[in-house]
């Protein structure tokens, strides 16, 4: 079956579920907005849907159980591949000394961490960035050129306070802006990089993907999108950004990484059967040539298909010139595993280090041969959860996240500050106009407090 | 002072009632598309509207109000997915409209195909080819990163695709 066909059948199939309500759907939220507490015209009893009830009662369940810090669950046994423990994270007190949902609902467009210890997030035009683990944070401003203009994923790279990058690639002007500063965000330079877009009609909006991988403040990588068919161009600066020059082609740069000044690798999606496409790929040239990043046992693992999982993290990570480690999601029917693997000389070979029987979403965070945080581990009540590893992935204890901002979303992203047991995490915000909340954990996971950004 | 600061609010308040409830039918159509089920459909919306009326105050503006309130929606559309998917569920087939009848067993084989992915898996999917939404569009509806929703639609099709083609020649063998 075609890609065409196939896409074909699901718009039929999607456009004959188009049955209307005739008005009903609408009566009916009329109705329980009325009745809801707030209303002008509530009646001061909430009664309009079963499961909302039951989700104020889960609330206040786990609003005590934050109090209490109680770990719910333990013993529960994921398959024979790893063990897992469970507990339930608290979430405490926010650092002004009240839980403050407000301040939880922050829309956070992009979070990170670099590997100094700086945390830094993106809400809107703002970027704010702490050196003291979250405690207290810096404001700049990112200099998008439309108002309506905000910060894609990837689009934002930080190596420390003070060199930031900003790559613009949406809006009216088709054109690829990286955006620097050295100052953490108070003044910026702008360069256009040399490529050309093609296939948008002049003065439309658009949207180009592009994404920016530093290795540190002079040396960076831009993986754009300039066609909709063609591969993504690589462009290096070895000068902070100042300037730009493309060194090579990516078939996809969604989740490239740069290791190096040279040293780029690539993940990919792929079919398993007789004979899968590679399913990691490395340039050692700042990606003129690529070649393949054989992974033992893949084949013989099989499954329908197969990829690296990406996420803020990065779906390679290398901890140094040598060590570096990917997780790859491996679907077999309605069946799944994730699949652990690591390297220890550059990546001229990996090593399968362990499976786990169950799907992941998120790329892991990988804080050194044997400590691991998995965000999007599903806990036995389904709620998602940070799986935490302290043997390279033979046991996992499960924090779930019950908490009723992150019950409905998906932790996407987990970061150690300086191997000290303590951890910051992004997740998407249900309330949110969009982004994300970022919690942060200083004791491994289980305890969380919102980040509170407009401390200074 | 106090009072014009109320009255504000009351204002906004109302804006945002009337634009949830004008948004009621556009919602349980996506909603439908999601869970392929209108019944639970309709439960989704209204618990997705109640959701959005007690978070109303992070709302930044009524230009953003559709964005904001299509997220509130996915994600409760989301649960509901993984909440099915703890427990067994045996997908009840709507009949077709009409004059789409030879597509019968092509639709019945889909949608069970769709019903076995991923919760995620299955939201991606309804907002490509049901709402037409680009990739950078579904990651701002849905607050995850580009890459991820790329690499999310192409398991589903693929797993759409091997599952299809599994039932046809398992159709082919049995005639």
């Amino acid at each position: 079956m075609t890609d065409v066909e196939l896409e074909r059948q699901l718009r039929d199939h999607y456009r004959s579920l188009d049955a209307g309500s005739a008005g009903r759907v609408s009566l009916r939220m009329a109705d329980a907005l009325d009745r809801a507490p707030g209303s002008r015209r509530s009646w001061g009893v909430f009664v309009a849907s079963r499961r909302a009830r039951f989700g104020g009662l889960v609330l206040a369940a786990v609003a005590l159980l934050a109090v209490a810090s109680v770990p719910l669950w333990a013993g529960f046994t994921a398959g024979p591949a790893a063990s897992v423990t469970e507990t339930l994270a608290g979430f405490g007190p926010g650092p002004s000394g009240t839980y403050n949902l407000a301040v939880a609902n922050a829309a956070v467009y992009q979070a990170g961490m670099t590997k100094n210890g700086v945390e830094w997030a993106v809400f809107g035009r703002r970027l704010s960035i702490s050196t003291d683990h979250g405690r207290t944070w810096r404001d700049g401003t990112l200099p998008t050129a439309h108002p309506g203009d905000l910060p894609g994923a990837g689009t934002v790279a930080v190596v420390d306070a003070d060199h930031v990058w900003f790559l613009l690639s949406a809006g009216v002007d088709p054109r690829f802006t990286v955006f620097h500063t050295s100052d953490g965000g108070q003044t910026w330079q702008s360069t256009v990089l040399p490529v050309n877009i093609g296939g948008e009609s002049p003065g439309t909006t658009t949207f180009w993907p592009g994404k920016l991988s530093f290795v540190d403040a002079s040396v960076g990588f831009a993986f754009v999108e300039t066609s909709d068919t063609g591969p993504w161009t690589i462009l290096r600066t070895t000068n902070g950004g100042v300037s730009w020059k493309a060194t090579g082609s990516a078939a996809d740069g969604w989740d490239d990484v740069a290791l190096d000044a040279d040293t780029l690798w690539a993940p990919f999606l792929s079919d398993a059967g007789s004979s899968p496409a590679p399913l990691l790929q490395v340039s050692r040239d700042a990606g003129a040539t690529w070649s393949d990043a054989p992974l033992p046992g893949i084949a013989a693992a099989g499954g329908d298909s197969l990829f690296v999982l990406g996420g803020p993290t990065g779906g390679v990570q290398f901890l140094g010139p040598s060590d570096g480690y990917l997780a790859i999601l491996q679907k077999t029917g309605a069946s799944h595993a994730t699949l652990y693997f690591g390297t220890g000389d550059g990546g001229r070979t990996w090593s399968q280090l362990a499976t786990l029987p169950e799907p992941v979403t998120v790329a892991p965070v990988f804080r050194d041969a044997t400590h691991w945080y998995q965000p999007s581990m599903a806990s036995s009540s389904g709620s998602p959860g940070i799986g935490v590893t302290s043997d390279a992935g033979k046991t996992w204890a499960i924090t779930a996240i019950d908490d009723d901002w992150l019950s409905a979303n998906e932790i996407q992203a987990f970061w150690t500050v300086d191997g000290q047991n303590e951890a910051a995490l992004g997740a998407t915000n249900a309330g949110g106009a969009a982004g994300q909340s970022l919690f942060l954990s200083r004791d491994g996971g289980s305890t969380w407090q919102p980040a509170d950004f407009s401390a200074h | 002072m106090l009072d014009v600061a109320v009255d504000a609010r009351n204002r906004t308040d109302e804006a945002v009632r009337s634009m949830l409830i004008s948004r009621a039918e556009g919602a349980h159509r996506l909603a439908n598309w999601i869970l392929h089920d209108p019944v639970a459909a309709e439960d989704a919306v209204q618990e997705a509207a109640l959701l959005a009326w007690s978070r109303r105050r992070s709302l930044r503006g009524l230009d953003s109000f559709d964005a904001w309130f299509n997220r509130v929606l996915v994600n409760v559309c989301r649960e509901e997915l993984r909440r099915r998917a703890r427990k067994p569920l045996v997908a009840e087939i709507e009949p077709l409209v009409d004059g789409a009848h030879e597509r019968l067993p092509v639709r019945d084989e889909l949608t069970r195909a769709i019903l076995t992915l991923t919760a995620d898996e299955q939201v991606v999917v309804a907002l490509r080819f049901g709402r037409d939404l680009t990739v950078p569009q579904i990651a701002a509806e849905t607050g995850i990163a580009q890459g991820t929703v790329k690499s999310r639609l192409h398991s589903a099709l693929e797993h759409l695709r091997a599952a299809l083609e599994a039932g046809r020649r398992a159709e082919e063998t049995f005639r």
